[in-house]
């Protein structure tokens, strides 16, 4: 076995030592397993409108019930978690990349393209979350999702600011000193040497840049800002029931629960990959 | 230092008015388009209006003119709407908005530093594990669900707490308590944190040695050397509670910044929109600007390399 492979068993080993990272993982390749299959598990169209048979309690058949409409609501929530789904990962994807690449770029290179580029970053942090999201709204059209974009581009400044400082810390090491009077290329000490060491810590930016991004896209949707009805995420089913609480809870309940379990998993499966990671040294 | 200071002050005017043109352009050349492009408005009635509403000029005139009556005479124009100025229509809500955030703030600093500090010093203990797993469910759950559980147990059973709006000090309680619950759990991680790291240095097992009575040496030495990274932290966390403040809002429908920039918004009103980033984007500038002076006043080191000319690099 090779020393890498080696390392890499340790890390699985010790995340895998402790029950409640087992839960998380299993918790959340559950809920993304029953969103991605949710076709194939759904009793019958989830846009098909029962009026006779509106709030119909959960039963064998239809085991969360029906909601206002009498839609089938096993079905409005899995295909809600796609949407949500579908919108983080889109989201976190887009503000990962970017910002990942603008802070080893700034962290690295520094000097005026540094300025510049945190300038930016700057303003950037100046616009407010709600602003941001209703700002792409009316520039690519409403009700479509396009806040997805809105969602990444605000993710981006902290990502930028943490692997900024991560590279700075790195770029004064002796081994990147060295590997620069043997005369590797910049693009070779960023790839090779400081990718590589950052890499465990993105990982888990990148866990907690999607979580973000689920309780994000579900705030939007709660202020019933996102897509127009019927398409309808996790936020916009809790906000639907909010008016018929204390009459029919499961409707809030429901897709609130779906949230937490979702973004709890992530940042148990988060905390217990950064405690396995720091085991290791 | 003076002229450190001096240079962060001047560098906000520049801030400013690139928020505004970022947004100004994308409201002029992207949805709005043209003001008053309706088919009922016609010849000189459309060119009359456009003079009421100074409208005139090409896009660049225009920018210039609405920055420089924003920041000379602080005029942001007036809403198409209502007809009253915009001026007087934000500022109760900026009011509002920056009671909700202050109170938020003070509240995360004072449930989540005696939090932190428990946790550290009781590591492994019942506190350790309070702190540990009141973060990760204050982290996990959106802040809409606790409002909805906040309102069910305060508002509709107990019924001593109002549902919405703001009617006495008693509205701001279940806001407050939304919005701050993200950066009380930042707060109670990083005071753990840089207690615990504190803790183990020489100097505090040699007071330790020296007899001096726990209680002193956990406020006066541990909790006075690790203030840095705490207070940095809660500055820098002003901002992000303004941001949920502006959402918190909308949950409670308290009239103030959010509900009125979403309002403004699916209204389409130009001034309004313009006038409220404005405000909301200047409140945040001169909180991160706070939050700098803040640190340069607790942080020794930050002070020196400041005064050595090597600011760019902290």
């Amino acid at each position: 076995m090779t020393p890498k492979r080696n390392k890499l068993a340790n890390i699985v080993r010790a995340y895998f030592s402790r029950p409640l990272n087992t839960i998380a993982l299993l918790c959340f390749i559950l809920v993304v397993l029953l969103c991605v299959f949710a076709p194939l598990i759904v009793p019958e169209n989830y846009n098909t409108i029962h009026v006779n048979r509106i709030f119909e309690k959960p039963s064998w058949q239809h085991i969360f019930g029906r909601d206002r409409l009498g839609r089938d609501y096993l079905g409005r929530v899995l295909f809600g978690g796609r949407l949500t789904l579908k919108v983080a990962s889109f989201a976190t994807v887009i503000g990962f990349l970017l910002g990942t690449a603008a802070g080893i770029l700034c962290g690295y290179f520094g000097n005026t393209l540094d300025t510049v580029v945190m300038r930016f970053i700057e303003t950037l942090e100046a616009v407010p979350f709600l602003l941001l999201v209703l700002v792409f709204e009316i520039m690519l059209g409403l009700g479509t999702g396009n806040y997805r974009y809105a969602l990444g581009v605000a993710m981006i400044p902290r990502l930028t600011h943490f692997v900024r400082a991560e590279v700075m810390k790195l770029r004064s090491q002796e081994y990147i000193e060295a590997s620069r009077s043997i005369g590797c290329s910049e693009m070779q000490i960023i790839f090779r040497h400081i990718l590589n060491n950052i890499f465990p810590i993105l990982i888990l930016q990148l866990l907690r840049c999607f979580a973000e991004a689920v309780l994000t896209c579900t705030i939007c949707g709660y202020l019933q800002i996102g897509f127009t009805p019927p398409m309808a995420d996790w936020g916009t089913l809790v906000a639907d029931g909010y008016h018929v609480l204390r009459v029919y809870p499961w409707i809030s309940l429901l897709p609130s629960g779906s949230v937490i379990l979702t973004v709890l998993s992530l940042n148990l499966i988060g905390n217990g990959l950064h405690d396995a990671l720091g085991q290791k040294q | 230092m003076t002229k450190y200071i001096l240079k962060r002050v001047l560098l906000i005017i520049p801030s400013l008015l690139l928020v505004v043109l970022v947004i100004y352009s994308l409201l002029t050349f992207v949805s709005f388009g043209k003001p008053f492009s309706l088919s009922l408005y016609r010849g000189d009635f459309l060119d009359k209006i456009f003079e009421f509403f100074h409208v005139q000029g090409g896009f660049f005139s225009r920018y210039v003119r609405y920055c420089w009556n924003v920041i000379v005479r602080l005029d942001f124009g007036s809403s198409a709407q209502t007809g009253m100025t915009i001026t007087e229509e934000l500022m109760p809500r900026l009011g509002r908005t920056m009671l909700l955030t202050v109170l938020s703030l003070i509240t995360a600093a004072v449930l989540g530093i005696p939090l932190g500090i428990g946790a550290a010093m009781n590591r492994n203990n019942w506190q350790d594990n309070l702190a540990s797993v009141s973060t990760l469910l204050l982290s996990s759950v959106p802040s809409y669900v606790l409002t909805i559980i906040l309102v069910l147990i305060f508002a509709l059973y107990l019924g001593v707490l109002p549902v919405s709006g703001i009617e006495n000090w008693t509205s701001y309680i279940m806001p407050v308590i939304v919005t701050s619950m993200g950066s009380i759990a930042e707060t109670t991680q990083i005071t753990r944190s840089a207690i615990s790291s504190v803790m183990n240095r020489q100097y505090i097992s040699a007071s330790k040695g020296m007899g001096i009575p726990s209680r002193q040496l956990t406020y006066m030495h541990i909790l006075r050397n690790s203030l840095t990274p705490i207070i940095s932290t809660l500055a820098r966390n002003a901002a992000a509670v303004l941001g949920s403040s502006l959402i918190v809002e909308n949950f409670f429908t308290i009239p103030a910044l959010g509900s009125y920039l979403i309002k403004a918004v699916n209204d389409r009103n130009f001034t309004r929109v313009l006038g409220c980033s404005f405000v909301i984007a200047a409140a945040l500038i001169l909180i991160n600007f706070a939050a700098d002076l803040v640190n340069i006043l607790i942080d020794p080191k930050l002070r020196a390399s400041i005064s050595s000319g090597k600011a760019g690099e902290v």
